[in-house]
């Protein structure tokens, strides 16, 4: 490992972000951290801008029993400069010109996936000002609640509100946007993740656990979750952001795409398993908009439950993803050994 | 607290909060469930004697604040956290919002689940009232939560407050009295009472009687999980039971017909909806037979009005004539019939006082 790179420059010897980065890298190490060092070191679209703000993170971190400095540093990064600010430095024309879609893309019908169990919290601050959300369960619904538990009474929320016979879902559709949209202006959180719609539409017909698996997004909460499907255009003057590690924080399921000239979107790592991803698709993230109900009719009503996709297996699907870009890409992709993966 | 700030959560990205995923790793079986999270619960209640809510010491106590609260409230550990909660309660100083949620907000949640008396029970009763807030905000389901985890008393953290719980569903039926979905939410509130406190020995016949005592609304009582109640044993082949108002008008006829029935009314409560009543086996027997029968439906009805319930009850009594006709047994008949004759007359199903009667049209109104 003499040459550790970051963001696909190389490291200077001695250089303490480096030392952290040669741990995750070890055999020894979890394989989520071997991921998330290979995603650090090979996202070469993370411009030299921001990987200096990274840095600032990291040298006022401390050690802590459960993660190290680095960790800290990219979870700090993303909560302070992404998650909850009003103007995401993936936004920053400065700091990130070379990942911003410019106006090729504009009018591109996009579509995102929401996993409506992952908003329990937003439902929950809406309790008194949304009608559908006025029983929704609180945490203190049972004694010595565990998470899992609190997860089936969400679960049996939804269940009974978009699911049970006569249940009035257009109403309660209509209520988790507005809870959404609420919920952004009083404390952002960033980014919104989509792909194009015409990507989507070529797996809709194949369930809700295709689209999920599609965009890259595992089913961690433990329970069947319901998710839902808008297709929107955004508004002029918002532009769409190819994501780079830093976008997607402390995450092995996101996979960085090479430096190309001309290609602005990254790819989400498709999760299926059997068969392998034959196919690249488009992702991209923007600052959070609005969304309205005709989002959701556009996608035509798009809404299921489903139990997968599972996460783990994080070796084979990231591998699986590599050959593809390898394939798509051709060149580019010098240094992005399967050993680190 | 680092783990509340987000430390070493697992690489799937941070769309859940650190508080969830502390729960989700506490041991799933006994003993070792209990003592992971009395542990868990001593060491927030360090966090929280720290006052975070006027010292903070994080560059984001917001949502360290967020991740404690909840956590707490999930934990339902007053044995370690009613005091140092009350404390940021009684300090009134905290402020901010996570994720759209006002921390006083968590901070009610927190408080709700940790109580070991009745102090906050004023706090309660103004957010089932909907009065402006105090310090906790909220609406009445708030407060509705604190009412049903408050004990009476430090050596009763387990049991239900009873008197508090008829207070709160009172309160709740006021809340519900204009909604047109009143009857489902009402017994899912009810539900939420005995699920919460599932070895309650006797949630029939106490919510009858907290019904009476805080006389709640006739819809309301209509929305108890049962209105065909026995009381105790037999003695000497006779049984109390406490009955709704149809139930009493069929085996009072039974018993007019046949020689053998012993049906002995002693009171009424929930304003002449429910009687008290001692039968022998042979009316027991009966009962039994056409419980479901007017139970079901009644549980089942949609619709808010009096009217609407008067229908339901009308027509199970008509089913309960014709099954009885076609069984050949002409007595039960004609006491279907004359129960539905007499409901049919006087639309409150109660025993009332015929000089203080609505007029037909008041019978007849539904809600607004």
């Amino acid at each position: 490992m003499s040459n550790l790179v970051l963001f696909g420059r190389p490291l200077a010897a001695g250089d303490p972000l480096g030392s952290e980065l040669r741990c995750w890298l070890s055999r020894k190490a979890r394989h989520e951290l071997r991921a998330v060092a290979c995603n650090l070191m090979f996202d070469e679209r993370v411009s030299l801008e921001r990987e200096n703000a990274l840095r600032t993170y990291f040298a006022v971190a401390r050690d802590s029993p459960f993660e190290g400095r680095l960790q800290t540093a990219i979870r700090e990064y993303h909560r302070e400069r992404i998650r909850t600010a009003p103007d995401p430095e993936f936004l920053d024309a400065a700091a990130n010109s070379e990942n911003l879609a410019g106006r090729r893309y504009d009018g591109i019908e996009l579509a995102r996936i929401l996993n409506l169990n992952g908003l329990a919290a937003v439902f929950s601050a809406a309790r008194g000002s949304i009608d559908s959300f006025e029983d929704f369960p609180r945490q203190i619904d049972k004694p010595a609640l565990t998470a899992s538990a609190y997860d089936l009474e969400v679960l049996r929320w939804l269940d009974e509100h978009l699911g049970a016979p006569g249940s009035n879902r257009d109403s309660v559709i209509r209520d988790v946007l507005l809870a959404l949209n609420k919920a952004r202006v009083e404390k952002p959180y960033q980014p919104a993740w989509a792909t194009s719609w015409n990507d989507l539409a070529q797996v809709i017909a194949e369930g809700s656990e295709r689209w999920c698996q599609v965009v890259g997004v595992a089913n961690t909460g433990g329970t069947a979750r319901w998710v839902l499907v808008l297709r929107y255009r955004l508004p002029p003057g918002c532009p769409l952001v190819r994501p780079t590690i830093l976008d997607a924080g402390y995450n092995a399921y996101h996979f960085p795409s090479p430096l190309r000239r001309g290609r602005k979107t990254g790819h989400p790592m498709d999760l299926r398993c059997t068969p392998l991803p034959q196919k690249l698709r488009r992702e991209l993230i923007h600052q959070q908009i609005d969304h309205h109900p005709d989002h959701w009719e556009a996608a035509g009503r798009l809404l299921d439950r489903t139990d997968g996709p599972l996460p783990g297996r994080l070796g084979l699907r990231r591998r699986a993803h590599l050959r593809l870009l390898t394939e798509h890409y051709k060149s580019g992709l010098q240094g992005w050994t399967e050993r680190y993966l | 607290m680092d783990l509340l700030e987000g430390a070493g959560l697992p690489a799937v990205g941070h769309d859940e909060e650190p508080y969830l995923w502390l729960l989700r790793v506490l041991p799933v079986d006994e003993p070792e469930r209990s003592a992971v999270v009395a542990k868990l619960a001593a060491t927030s209640a360090a966090l929280l004697e720290r006052r975070p809510d006027v010292e903070p010491t994080t560059r984001h106590p917001e949502s360290l604040l967020y991740n404690l609260l909840l956590l707490c409230a999930s934990l339902h550990r007053p044995q370690e956290l009613a005091e140092p909660l009350f404390a940021i309660w009684k300090r009134k100083a905290l402020a901010g919002r996570w994720h759209g949620l006002d921390l006083r907000a968590a901070l009610s949640a927190a408080l709700a689940s940790n109580q070991i008396d009745e102090r906050l029970w004023p706090e309660w009763r103004d957010l089932l009232r909907g009065k402006p807030e105090r310090f906790l905000p909220g609406h009445p389901y708030d407060g509705f939560d604190g009412a049903l985890w408050m004990p009476a008393g430090p050596d009763q953290l387990d049991k239900p407050n009873l008197p508090v719980l008829g207070k709160a569903l009172k309160l709740m039926a006021g809340q519900l009295e204009a909604i047109r979905q009143r009857r489902q939410k009402f017994q899912k509130l009810v539900r939420r009472v005995l699920d919460t406190y599932p070895a309650h020995p006797s949630w029939n016949v106490d919510l009858i009687r907290l019904a009476d005592r805080e006389s709640f609304p006739v819809w309301a009582v209509e929305c108890l999980p049962s209105l065909s109640v026995a009381l105790g044993k037999a003695e000497n082949g006779v049984k109390g039971y406490l009955l709704w108002f149809p139930f009493v008008l069929f085996l009072k006829g039974v018993t007019e017909r046949e020689p053998h029935g012993i049906f002995h009314q002693s009171r009424n409560l929930c304003s002449g909806m429910i009687a008290e009543v001692r039968l022998n086996d042979p009316l027991r027997q009966r009962l039994r037979e056409i419980s479901s029968d007017l139970e079901r439906p009644r549980l089942d009805l949609p619709f808010p009005s009096r009217r609407a319930m008067q229908g339901v009850v009308i027509d199970a009594m008509a089913a309960l004539e014709k099954r009885y006709q076609e069984q050949g047994r002409t007595n039960e008949a004609a006491s279907a019939l004359e129960a539905r004759r007499i409901i049919l007359r006087s639309p409150p199903l109660a025993f009332v006082d015929a000089a203080k009667q609505p007029s037909p049209a008041q019978a007849f109104a539904t809600p607004e």
